[in-house]
């Protein structure tokens, strides 16, 4: 006998969810976690006081600009080093020297947070280096890291330095 | 990549340290995944957003109850599906009287009157249909995800299998095959 119903169903079963396209989240939606994870952070961390200055900001922003773009910038160590592990740890001695031209200069309190909470990270991994100097990989982080920091320390004086232009 | 997708051990330690760059690296490996999982289930992209913005940001608060890094992605997964659901339970409206099946509707008529019959369902019935036959959970899982038992993850999916299949195609009967994932 046939059956009626199937005369007209489908060869395939049309119940496929995973035939269904996986979507891309919103651009924006990273930056609001990451903007409510630091006002949590921010309600259980002390904060410190915000004071502009901003003759060091701008000689800070200069100073970093022109180091980064001279190709001899890096210590001399660098030069004389043919192994990963030798350039590794110069790259990352000279985004420390930078990093300690900005760590006098002019922060935010959201990005004194925010530094604060990534100077725990490079203690931590100057721990762990401590343990492991020649782990390339710790060496990578640990400069991927500072990058980070330089580059927070940077946008945050050019806030100042807009906030003072429009005074 | 999906929630199997494993992290290592390191960067569970970095979570736990609350490291902001390990967040977002954790976050770009499971986005896609978590949107998905929230827009499908309940249905509006408003509704995704709070659900995997709160999954995230609680996944990285509780990160240090979290022993095994293995196990990281089915834990932010179950997060996920709880913040869609309370969500759901909130609104008063757990049925999905306001599901969007525009929101992100592939052009294919099929796929589309897919996303339309699987939007009608309630959001049990969503929940328990994708999590079986998307994300490939057992029945233990789903009942421990939902908070339910075994029983009732079966009933539920069969159930939740007739509605579609009707809402999808009146005249359509499948031919019994055994089911991939039986407990």
């Amino acid at each position: 006998m046939v059956n009626e119903r199937m005369t007209s169903a489908p060869r395939t079963d049309p119940l496929n969810l995973k035939s269904l396209p996986e979507l891309d989240p919103p651009e924006g939606l990273w930056p609001a976690i990451s903007d409510e994870m630091e006002r949590r952070g921010r309600s259980t961390t002390p904060r410190r006081s915000w004071v502009p200055l901003a003759m060091a900001a701008t000689v800070a922003v200069l100073a970093l600009s022109i180091t980064l773009l001279r190709p001899d910038a890096l210590p001399e160590a660098r030069l004389d080093a043919n192994d990963a592990l030798l350039r590794l740890q110069a790259v990352s001695a000279a985004l420390e020297t930078q990093l300690d031209v900005y760590r006098d200069g002019v922060v935010s309190a959201t990005t004194v947070d925010a530094i604060a909470r990534m100077e725990q990270e490079l203690a931590w991994l100057d721990a762990q280096l401590s343990e492991s100097p020649d782990d390339p990989a710790l060496w990578a982080e640990r400069i991927a890291l500072l990058g980070e920091m330089n580059q927070r320390y940077l946008r945050a004086d050019w806030r100042s330095e807009l906030m003072l232009a429009s005074y | 990549m999906d929630f199997s997708t494993p992290i290592d051990d390191r960067t569970l330690a970095a979570l736990k340290r609350d490291c902001r760059r390990t967040q977002e690296k954790v976050y770009r490996t499971y986005a896609r995944s978590a949107w998905t999982l929230a827009v499908r289930l309940s249905g509006s992209e408003a509704a995704a957003w709070d659900a995997v913005q709160n999954g995230f940001v609680k996944a990285f608060e509780r990160v240090a109850q979290l022993e095994r890094a293995d196990r990281f992605g089915a834990w932010l997964r179950r997060i996920v599906v709880n913040q869609v659901m309370d969500a759901g339970r909130r609104a008063l409206d757990p049925l999905p009287e306001h599901y969007d099946a525009g929101v992100d509707a592939p052009d294919h008529d099929g796929a589309l009157d897919l996303v339309r019959a699987f939007g009608q369902l309630d959001a049990l019935d969503r929940a328990v249909l994708w999590l079986h036959d998307v994300e490939g959970l057992t029945h233990a899982e789903i009942a421990d995800t939902l908070a339910r038992s075994v029983p009732w993850s079966k009933t539920r999916l069969s159930r939740a299998r007739a509605k579609a299949r009707d809402l999808l195609h009146p005249h359509y009967e499948p031919t019994r095959r055994a089911l991939p994932h039986g407990q």
